[in-house]
């Protein structure tokens, strides 16, 4: 489903040039929950960003459902990730200006599903978070669990291949912690979705199915949970 | 309707950062109000200055000769020359008049020819006429019944036979007349000093779209050949004496009755360039055949200078607004990055991120324009009030009505504010949408790009050689092309450069405020060095505003002493008597008869009096003052109280009896003539040719000024009447001064004059400089304000930027105040940085607007004069209004919970 070749990014910080993955080779199949561990700084968020169409490798080959995406344009990255990606992230990243269920059904607007129809799916997804009776809320109005509940609604709602996340229990206490990952263990469809979460936290990987372990750019070591 | 996906994300964000969107729409605003205010000005002046060249417009041709006229009999030779094409010829008179019965209230006199024009129900001018069951009924009869009978030439005929003079008079006359209960007695006009009375016989109505509307409140038409007779010097005493009952024919002989132009329609498709020419072979010299479209093209000329003055302003207005609104747009993304990541991250395209901004862009645009049309309607009207009076006695029209805004000004307006609006967004929206995702999602975007660098530079670079080209180049471009447009580009792109002139002086400052300076003031200053770009545009926006308004008091210092020291010496007489008021005084609006100034001199108190008339001939393209004046009693009174300085004052000696001519040493500049040139001015019977035997020192005029004997004009030119007599005392009068200005006083009482002393005359023209330069500041003051918007919004987004850095001065244990001090350190700082860029743009600016607008403009050559005290306010105004613009950001940062801010990325 998702295929790094031999994959390096390189990036310009001040006058010094930062290689954050170095040659990395890595496949995530449908149904799995892979969870990408390593201290700060190792390139896990470069290599989950890669993976998810936000930026492309300075070398090598990253595949989605078996389009390279460099080859894609910057309009049908967007639309791959509108339609077929989903993420989440740390800090929840809700538009504060929106109600939670407006949050949740923003990619079906962006993808010009009617207001009607995009609101009745956010709701449906509130619902399996058990976010349905915060739909009409403002994200100033929740807590940090809801509002990670509510982002992880919006990652499911348009039905994506891989739900990317990006240490989703970072900003959340270990109860709360408990909640998302058991939301988002619940994601992966066998052949159809898969999940990849980056963390340093151990217990939280321990929810995923394979751990890959990053230090300095290279893949370290990738086991089965 | 704006697409819902927009209306959600764009109109929701506008409502959630109102204060920032409030700002953004008040720059707007204000540069759109100055916009339809400075359109208003203009059309308000057109129209007036339309109105009065070409009073009731709407012929093919006209035949005219300038303020000289043309004589009566050539519509009788047109006629009889039946120049093919030509449907038919109307002689036209129109002068102010003044009605003592109402006040003295100014009406426009129109004399036509009443047949064709007032009385047909199908007249071109859309006028019906009522009888006003007035005047002499039985003889009117007859001539009511033939006006229904539509015969004309019958109408026609009678009317003359009458032995009254005729008049139709609008209805808001005609109810004055009827409310003061004058309902039956004769209507007396006033011109110059002369009243005639007349017989109101109708009322007339004026439809909306007649080209008498604009007069339709005071109105009063007569027949053509009594009109004329009304507007001309009356027969004087000496003459009627001699020729007894024949005064009035020899008078006719003196003074062959004339108007003020011929009408001339054509005939449907007939071709409008041949029949010119036939008419001209037939009309001859003096008199020239124009189209509609030359004959304003000298007054629009004269105009056109103050309607680039205007339109200048209001572009700086509109241009400071700009960057200002670029400037908040380009925070209000930078704030949104967080929200553009997300939507990135969510698949938003690119072209869906810029769309997003131009929305809430499009949206400001609209509710900016709104609010800003209707406060350029009131700009205008508080500008107009201000010179009113003034207007009113330039202008043929008294009715100056400011609050006439048109359809097309409107939608220009608008579309200037919505198109700022979306120009000032686009640009970081297009920045935002180029930006890589995962830079986005990571915010670690770090500004303009390289090639937007380059770019930046490489415009700012374009626009200031333009500029200059332009200005080196003006000769060759048309008129103002090069001087003020190349000045307009050199200075926006001196404002687009702000950003790099700001990180220039703050590296230079830099090293003295760590130096010297507290904690607070460095944190300030470092700040500013970090954010030149947003900054650095603010900055640019009040030195922009600084920039003007020095520019604008040091021309006003550099005028002042020389133009007060002028006025001082040549402002000698005792008393001045005028018809009207002091601002009709030079206007030739509301002329006195010549013999007022023989019984004037005839008081025993008086020891000389100076008759001056002041006429508006064409000349090179342009209107230049005439000034006719008692050359040899100005020369000598003058002398007598300024024994020194004047050097030329002699020279008026030598014009009595002559057409030499003194002139204004602008008007040898900028007509390009020196002493011993010849130049000619329409006269009565042909061109007048006048000598230049010197030239002197003169600022009554930027097109120039002529000076004559009054007695060779009144010869030359067939006008004896003068504007203003200038009335010198005899110091050893018995009772003194006052009891000889007690004695002029008297006499123009008793002939309905005004008169003033030369203290108050002097006040007079003082204040009216003072206040044309009032008026420019005010223009200035609203770059200044737009300015301070933006300095509101700068520091509004540096308080964002720095919130967590200020969380962490607050957590580290800084107190509110410390915090406060350097939000507020950071306005201060601001302020003096765009005062000191203000000043260093205003100094070239000023010696340019000196040396090279106003030569080219007016030819009045002044030396430069820095405006120092001036300076120190403005100075003070600036760095006040930028602390001030600083003290709701700073209140701001001081009320961040803490947590929030050291958690805030």
């Amino acid at each position: 489903m998702i295929e790094l070749l031999d994959t390096t990014k390189s990036y310009v910080q001040g006058r010094r040039t930062v290689t954050a993955v170095r040659g990395v080779s890595l496949k995530v199949d449908g149904g799995e929950f892979v969870t990408i561990m390593g201290p700060s700084g190792s390139g896990k968020s470069t290599l989950m960003h890669l993976m998810g169409a936000l930026d492309t490798p300075t070398t090598g080959r990253a595949v989605f459902q078996g389009r390279d995406l460099q080859q894609l344009s910057d309009r049908q990255r967007s639309l791959l990730r509108r339609d077929r990606i989903g993420f989440v992230f740390q800090a929840f990243n809700l538009l504060p200006t929106l109600t939670a269920a407006e949050n949740v059904a923003l990619p079906l607007r962006l993808g010009g599903t009617k207001r009607s129809a995009a609101m009745a799916r956010a709701t449906a997804c509130l619902d399996l978070v058990n976010m349905g009776h915060r739909a009409g809320h403002f994200p100033d109005e929740m807590s940090g669990g809801e509002m990670q509940r509510i982002a992880v609604a919006r990652a499911h709602v348009a039905e994506p291949e891989a739900v990317l996340c990006d240490e989703p229990t970072g900003n959340l206490d270990t109860a709360t912690s408990r909640e998302i990952l058991t939301l988002l263990k619940n994601l992966p469809e066998p052949g159809r979705r898969s999940v990849v979460m980056v963390t340093h936290d151990q217990s939280a990987a321990a929810y995923g199915t394979r751990i890959v372990r990053i230090r300095d750019g290279l893949v370290e070591s990738d086991e089965p949970v | 309707m704006l697409p819902p996906l927009y209306r959600l994300l764009s109109l929701r964000y506008l409502l959630h950062r109102w204060d920032r969107a409030a700002l953004i729409v008040a720059s707007i605003a204000l540069g759109v109000a100055t916009l339809v205010s400075a359109r208003i000005l203009n059309q308000c002046v057109e129209t007036a200055a339309g109105e009065t060249t070409t009073p009731l417009g709407g012929a093919d041709l006209y035949v005219t000769n300038g303020e000289a006229g043309v004589v009566r009999t050539l519509a009788a030779d047109l006629r009889a020359a039946k120049v093919p094409g030509l449907k038919s010829v109307q002689p036209l008179v129109y002068d102010r008049v003044t009605l003592p019965g109402q006040d003295d209230r100014v009406a426009v006199l129109i004399g036509s020819e009443v047949s064709g024009q007032l009385l047909r129900s199908d007249n071109d001018w859309k006028v019906t006429v009522t009888p006003s069951g007035e005047g002499p009924k039985f003889q009117l009869i007859g001539m009511w019944a033939a006006a229904r009978a539509g015969d004309w030439d019958d109408v026609q005929a009678r009317w003359q036979r009458m032995p009254d003079r005729l008049a139709v008079v609008s209805r808001t006359i005609f109810e004055e007349r009827q409310r003061r209960g004058g309902a039956g007695q004769p209507l007396v006009v006033k011109h110059g000093t002369r009243p005639v009375s007349c017989l109101v016989v109708g009322v007339i109505d004026i439809a909306p779209d007649s080209p008498l509307a604009a007069l339709g409140k005071n109105f009063i038409g007569m027949e053509v050949g009594q009109a004329a007779k009304v507007v001309r010097p009356s027969a004087t005493v000496l003459t009627s004496a001699v020729a007894g009952g024949a005064a009035e024919p020899a008078w006719d002989l003196h003074f062959p009755p004339k108007v003020n132009r011929l009408d001339l329609f054509l005939e449907p498709g007939a071709d409008r360039d041949a029949v010119g020419r036939r008419v001209a072979e037939v009309v001859g010299s003096p008199s020239m055949v124009k189209t509609p479209e030359t004959q304003g093209k000298s007054t629009q000329e004269v105009v056109s200078g103050l309607q680039v003055g205007f339109l200048v302003c209001s572009l700086g207005a509109m241009i400071v607004g700009l960057f200002l609104v670029y400037n908040a747009m380009a925070v209000t993304v930078a704030e949104r990055r967080p929200d553009i990541g997300v939507l990135r991250s969510l698949g938003a395209t690119r072209g869906q991120v810029i769309r997003l901004f131009g929305v809430a862009a499009l949206v400001l645009g609209v509710i900016g324009s709104a609010l800003g049309v209707p406060l350029g309607v009131f700009m205008a009207e508080v500008t107009l009030g201000q010179f009113r009076v003034e207007l009113q006695s330039m202008f043929l029209n008294p009715e100056v009505n400011p609050a006439r805004i048109s359809w097309g000004t409107a939608a220009l307006a608008a579309l200037a504010g919505v198109g700022t609006a979306v120009f000032a967004a686009l640009v970081p929206a297009i920045q935002a949408a180029s930006d890589d995702p995962a830079d986005v999602v990571r915010r670690t975007t770090r500004g303009a790009k390289g090639w937007w660098l380059v770019l930046h530079k490489a415009t700012c670079g374009a626009l200031v050689l333009v500029g200059l080209a332009g200005i080196l180049l003006r000769d060759s471009l048309p008129p103002r092309v090069g001087s003020i447009g190349g000045m307009m580009s050199v200075l926006v792109g001196l404002l687009l450069a702000a950003p790099i002139l700001v990180g220039v002086l703050i590296r230079i400052v830099r090293p003295l405020i760590r130096a010297v300076a507290g904690i607070e003031l460095r944190l300030a200053a470092d700040n500013l060095t970090r954010a030149p770009a947003r900054t650095g545009v603010v900055i640019g926006a009040l030195g922009a505003g600084v920039s003007l308004m020095f520019q604008t008091a040091g021309v006003g210092r550099s005028n002042e002493e020389p133009v007060v020291e002028w006025l001082n010496e040549v402002v000698q007489a005792d008393q001045f008597v005028v018809n009207g008021n002091l601002t009709t005084a030079s206007s030739s609006q509301s002329p006195i008869e010549e013999n007022v100034t023989r019984a004037l001199a005839k008081l025993p108190a008086v020891d000389r009096v100076m008759g001056v008339r002041y006429a508006r001939p064409e000349f090179n393209g342009t209107i230049v003052y005439l000034i006719a004046l008692d050359a040899d009693a100005f020369a000598r009174a003058t002398r007598a109280r300024v024994p020194a300085g004047q050097p030329d004052l002699e020279k008026f000696l030598d014009l009595p009896g002559t057409d030499d001519v003194l002139v204004s040493d602008n008007f040898a500049v900028r007509h390009k003539v020196k002493v011993g040139d010849t130049v000619s001015v329409p006269g009565p019977s042909g061109p007048v040719a006048l000598r230049i035997v010197g030239t002197i020192r003169d600022y009554s005029w930027s097109r120039g000024t002529i000076f004559m004997d009054r007695a060779r004009y009144a010869e030359r030119f067939g006008d004896e009447f003068i504007d203003i007599a200038h009335v010198f005392l005899k110091p050893g009068h018995p009772g003194g001064l006052d009891a000889g200005g007690e004695a002029v006083k008297a006499f123009a009482a008793d002939k309905g004059l005004f008169v003033t002393d030369r203290a108050a005359l002097r006040k007079f023209l003082t204040d009216l400089i003072n206040r044309v330069y009032l008026l420019a500041y005010l223009q200035q003051i609203v770059v200044g304000v737009v300015a301070a918007l933006g300095v509101v919004t700068a520091l509004l987004i540096s308080v964002l930027q720095r919130k967590r850095e200020l969380g962490l001065l607050l957590a580290v244990g800084a107190t509110p105040g410390q915090v406060l001090r350097s939000v507020m350190a950071e306005a201060v700082l601001m302020g003096a940085f765009g005062t000191a860029l203000g000043v260093l743009i205003g100094i070239p600016l000023e010696w340019y607007v000196l040396k090279v607008v106003l030569v080219d403009e007016s030819g009045f050559v002044f030396d430069v004069v820095l405006p120092w005290k001036q300076a120190l306010g403005i100075a003070a105004a600036a760095m006040a209004t930028a602390a001030v613009a600083g003290l709701i950001p700073a209140l701001h940062a001081v009320r961040t919970r803490i947590p929030d801010a050291i958690q805030y990325e």
